[in-house]
């Protein structure tokens, strides 16, 4: 009844360990949406806890959080109509509705827990964040210092004037 | 702080991610946030995804054969594809100019009647007959556009009233008058050809016919604005045969005015800017390139006849230019600042002789196939 179709698998738990030494529990199902954690699995079994040193214990919550759900959305009931596209698509824009820093945040652990569909996700609401704004206004958010010389900036400026008009 | 910089270390190994899916006016922005943006967008710059993946335009349409073979320019490729054909019609569809595009599907209007349009998905040979109004419009000036959740509206301008249609409720409603210059008459056959229109971020845009005026509808708020165009002489050195010449192009969110004066030769691209502010000169097309789009050398059948008319349009990340009647298409990329000519249109099927441009016709409109056959 589980990812996979492997009846086994349901009942195997997989522990991780935040930066900050918080534990985690999860279906091997919801850690196999990471392409690391199901490498890391593969190689050490779901006995030894697997500890993620760069991902805070509220990041990672929200990662599961994502995992869990689309884990979930794999598995089919007969009791409970599937899920479909459009929910899907409803239930990612609420993910990613949350302060620009915790989606930079997420970007860094998606990116090193190697789940594409979260990666990509993320990547197109902080692109969405970008758009519309200039280029002071990204380096607000981003906290990104401005290391252009005025010449420099005055180049770019006048190489594409339509743009910043 | 060597966590900080690690941090910043892995954000840039994704920061490609995030600016390949901006838009390209927003990606042309970002170069001036700092120097490892600038770099970052600049060494990717031909894997920008700039808006859909997989589509085409301009599009070319064989005009002479029953079968209604169109062909469409892809960008990514550098070729012109075949593309399914349209000779299934539940009715008889007028092919040019196509009435708008998007999410798969493609506007026709039908020929022989002033109020009847089809939206075809050509993939999937799937035809919609739009309901007739209410009222009988007779001439109205169409424009189609779609939603990013694959619906489509289309805009019908009448002299006296306006009326959409929703794909979402399947039916035409009046949502006001345009303005005085619409009613004047000179918009309508300009929106109706396609002569000098553009939809840009949920706007319908066309200017008055003396080049004076910049129109357009919003479909959000189904209202009309007409605003002065805020002409600079200083910056703007226009003659009055290139305002009157004036063609509306959207290029990747971003407006574009392209004008043409026959006496000096000029034909340039203006920046009209996201607010409508100032208009800047964004290029001139070189002497070298114009050379190009000169009328074919006349035959013992033809005559040397003035130059017609550049038409223009934009898609993704670059400028089409072409004269009314010739298959010579030239394209400008906002990008990589580079003209291009683009390679010949091969339509003509086995055994028949080459096509001329009397058979085949260029329209600015363009063709996404791939949301709906996924």
């Amino acid at each position: 009844m589980h990812f996979q179709g492997s009846p086994n698998m349901a009942e195997k738990r997989v522990k991780l360990i935040s930066s900050d030494n918080d534990e985690f529990e999860v279906d091997e199902a919801v850690a196999f949406e990471s392409e690391t954690l199901r490498n890391m699995i593969q190689d050490t079994g779901t006995n030894v806890p697997i500890s993620i040193p760069n991902v805070s214990s509220d990041i990672l919550a929200k990662v599961l959080e994502y995992c869990s759900y689309h884990a979930e959305t794999m598995e089919t009931h007969d009791d409970k109509p599937p899920i479909t596209d459009a929910q899907i698509r409803e239930w990612d824009a609420d993910f990613v509705d949350v302060h620009p820093a915790t989606l930079y945040s997420l970007i860094l652990a998606a990116n090193y827990l190697n789940i594409k569909n979260l990666l990509d996700l993320i990547c197109q609401a902080v692109a969405n964040n970008i758009r519309g704004k200039t280029a002071v206004e990204i380096r607000k958010i981003l906290h990104i210092q401005d290391d252009f010389t005025y010449e420099e900036e005055m180049e770019i400026r006048r190489e594409t004037k339509w743009a910043f008009d | 702080m060597n966590r900080e910089v690690g941090a910043m270390e892995a954000f840039y190994e994704v920061l490609p991610v995030v600016l390949r899916k901006l838009p390209l006016v927003d990606a042309i922005r970002a170069r001036a946030v700092c120097r490892g943006w600038r770099d970052c967008i600049d060494a990717d710059k031909f894997k920008f995804e700039f808006g859909k993946p997989c589509s085409y335009c301009p599009l070319v349409f064989k005009l002479t054969d029953g079968e209604h073979t169109w062909s469409g320019y892809d960008a990514t490729t550098l070729k012109w594809e075949s593309l399914p054909s349209l000779s299934n019609a539940p009715r008889n569809i007028s092919l040019l100019p196509i009435l708008g595009s998007g999410n798969g599907s493609v506007g026709f209007g039908v020929l022989g009647s002033y109020s009847a349009y089809i939206i075809a998905n050509p993939y999937l040979q799937k035809w919609k007959t739009l309901p007739s109004s209410p009222d009988c419009w007779g001439h109205a000036a169409m424009f189609m556009s779609s939603d990013e959740l694959g619906g489509f509206q289309v805009v019908a301008v009448r002299n006296d009233d306006t009326y959409i249609y929703e794909s979402e409720h399947d039916r035409w409603r009046e949502v006001g008058h345009p303005p005085r210059c619409v009613k004047e008459g000179q918009v309508i056959p300009r929106i109706k050809d396609k002569a000098c229109v553009a939809f840009c971020n949920n706007r319908l845009y066309t200017t008055s016919a003396d080049g004076d005026m910049l129109i357009s509808f919003d479909m959000r708020t189904k209202q009309w604005a007409n605003q002065r165009f805020p002409f600079d002489p200083d910056v703007c050195h226009f003659s009055e045969s290139e305002k009157k010449s004036m063609q509306l192009v959207e290029c990747s969110g971003t407006l574009f005015a392209v004008t043409e004066d026959e006496q000096i030769g000029r034909i340039a691209v203006w920046g009209i800017g996201t607010r409508l502010g100032q208009l800047s000169l964004t290029v001139t097309m070189p002497l070298t390139v114009q050379h190009f789009l000169k009328p074919n050398p006349p035959t013992p059948y033809r005559r040397r006849s003035k130059p017609k008319k550049v038409i223009s349009t934009g898609h993704g990340h670059q400028l089409f230019f072409w004269r009314h009647g010739s298959l010579t298409i030239i394209s400008y990329d906002l990008f990589t600042h580079k003209w291009d000519m683009l390679p010949d249109i091969a339509m003509a099927r086995a055994g028949e002789e080459d096509i001329s441009e009397l058979q085949v016709k260029v329209d600015i409109g363009f063709f996404e196939p791939l949301n709906i056959v996924q």
